[in-house]
Parts: structure tokens; sequence; C-alpha cells
């Protein structure tokens, strides 16, 4: 993320402590499967990770470590993220506050600049709000379309699954 | 009363439980050394990953950030970032100064980047408030526009930095050219 976001990465105690728990597991992974544990499905790894979430990490760390310089540019994630500030379980100001320590505050504003007007809610505007405008450090140089955020009914058309013959 | 940036350290000076140095990067350093009459809800520092490595085996620095940024959240003070790099001169350890304080920290040490690389980690962003945080420098410090042209000249600009710090550094020259 530190390269589409024109970002040095700084040190992070948050993204050790992070590595730690996830052991084995490449942390980007790790970070996904510890959102989907949570109820929150936006992204999924290849298994899908069932479980209860981990002891000590909160939802506010998750999701600062899937922003973050250090994070994976991935823009499946970004899916999770919105869907994981949509819940509402987030406590707007303890987002923004760890958001600018760890430097995600200018991935996290950027997205949230681009959620479509249909998706937002009271949950994205208290974070809008909590959340001061990062200093301008550059372009965030990402071409994503924002449009597959609206969630749309399942039908016929738009399910992947083959009717069969 | 003691600034922001004096709270945050004597905050992390409490929660350490060895002793050990650290350096000031941004507002904080200029408000506590350079005499910067603004306020700043966060320090930054500039440690490299081994400077970092033996805070953590000898004082416990990695749960005295924690509990620091813990006691200090309810009144929006943090200490933020720790730079392993920024826009620096090549000299730039040999040319930092020790903070002093009174009462003085115990068991933290803190220093600063000398004027000229405080001026170039300036132009990491080069917003406007960076830019009066260089003039503010270059009054306190006597420093002319010539100097600081050769001082930046001179800056080993990290990669991924090496576009925001062209446009901060046309803006500064804009802004010299101004005032001048």
């Amino acid at each position: 993320m530190a390269e589409v976001s024109a970002q040095s990465p700084p040190f992070s105690f948050l993204r050790c402590r992070l590595a730690s728990k996830a052991g084995d597991v490449a942390l980007h992974a790790w970070l996904i499967d510890e959102a989907n544990r949570r109820g929150d499905h936006g992204a999924f790894n290849r298994e899908v990770s069932t479980g209860v979430p981990t002891d000590g990490i909160t939802d506010e760390e998750v999701l600062v470590a899937l922003l973050m310089p250090q994070a994976e540019a991935d823009a499946r994630t970004w899916k999770l993220v919105v869907r994981m500030l949509q819940s509402g379980r987030l406590d707007p100001l303890r987002l923004a506050s760890l958001a600018r320590r760890e430097r995600g505050d200018v991935m996290l504003a950027w997205l949230l600049a681009r959620v479509p007007r249909t998706e937002w809610g009271p949950a994205l505007e208290a974070v809008t709000q909590a959340l001061r405008p990062p200093g301008h450090l550059g372009p965030v140089t990402v071409v994503w379309d924002a449009s597959r955020l609206v969630r749309r009914p399942l039908t016929k058309g738009t399910s992947w699954r083959r009717t069969p013959s | 009363m003691a600034s922001n940036a004096e709270l945050i350290l004597r905050t992390l000076d409490h929660s350490l439980t060895g002793p050990g140095r650290i350096r000031l990067l941004g507002g904080a350093a200029l408000i506590l050394v350079y005499g910067r009459e603004r306020s700043t809800d966060d320090a930054a520092l500039v440690m490299d990953g081994a400077e970092v490595q033996a805070l953590v085996d000898m004082s416990g620095f990695s749960e005295a950030v924690e509990a620091t940024n813990a006691e200090l959240e309810p009144r929006g003070l943090s200490l933020t970032h720790i730079w392993a790099r920024s826009i620096l001169t090549p000299s730039w350890r040999s040319a930092c100064r020790v903070l002093q304080l009174e009462p003085p920290f115990a068991p933290l040490s803190v220093e600063v980047p000398g004027p000229a690389d405080l001026i170039t980690s300036k132009l990491a962003r080069g917003d406007d408030g960076d830019l009066d945080d260089v003039m503010h420098l270059m009054r306190v410090e006597h420093l002319s526009a010539e100097v600081v042209s050769q001082v930046i000249d001179t800056a080993v600009v990290p990669e991924l930095l090496r576009e925001g710090f062209s446009t901060a550094r046309s803006r500064l020259e804009a802004r010299l050219a101004r005032s001048s």
C-alpha cells in the first residue's frame, strides 16, 4: 500500500503484534480470516476460516492493518473494509486515532470518498466525521471500480451458479 | 503549563522500564528545541530498526508506547510514527541536538535533528504548515535561502518520497522568492 499511496511505511508495533498472532500464516491472509471470524464477509481466502475471533485484537486493529502502508494493495480487501465499517461495531474515534497513528488514514479517507451514496449510513458518517483529513501525501494511484460495493439482490442473471441443464 | 509535546514525552518517560534514547522528528522537535510557538497533538520519531529493537529489549519500549497512547488517547494526543528514514542530509546523525527540560527526563533521553535536517524532513510533505516551520527554522537559526538550497541539494530522498519532495521543494522555492 506504501507505493499506491506514496507513503514511506513507519515502524509498527501493531503489525509486529498481529504477525505474532498470525504465526505461520501470511499476515494479509490471516487478517482476512480474522475479519471473517468476526462476521465481516467481503473477501475470502481459498479456505474459509471458521472459529472464534482471536483474543486481544480489536476490530479497529484488524481494519487499520488492512489499510496501513505495510499492507498488501489488494482491492478485494477494500470491500471487506467497507463491510466492517458498515457493521457499526467499530468505535469511530478509536478507529480514527489508530488509523492516524498507523498511517492507515490516507487509504481510509481515500476509500470513504469512493463509497457510493447508496451504501452510506450512520456508521460511515460517524467514521468520516471522526477522521481528520490526512495531510497531503501525494495522490493515491489506484484504478478501482467502487460500484462493486453496491449490494444487489441475487437474481438468476447475477448468480454465478449454472442452472442444471 | 507543559506543552502537548512535553506531556507525550513525560508519559513515555514514566512508562519505560529502563534507559533509552529516542530521536524526535517534526513539530514536537520544533516546539521543544527551536522555540516554535504552535500546537501539536503528536510526536513522531526517527530511529532505525536496531535502535528500536534495543529499546524494546532493554526498556519495554513496545509496551511503553502502547501505554502512552492508551493514557493520552482521551486527550487526543499520541506518540505516532517511528520512521526508519526520512529526507535527511548524509551527516544528520552527528548534527543532532540533545533536548534538555526541567525537570530532566529519567530514564528517557531525547535528541532532535539539527535545523538543516528538520528542514529537509519537512519536504516529505511540504504543506503550508510545513513551510511555515521551515521559515521559522531559517529565522531562528539565521539560515539564508542560499544555504537552505545547498542543504536541500545534499538531502538523501527515499524513492517513495521523490515525487512529493520535488513538489514540496518547488513550493518552498516559490515561498522564498515571494518573501525575499
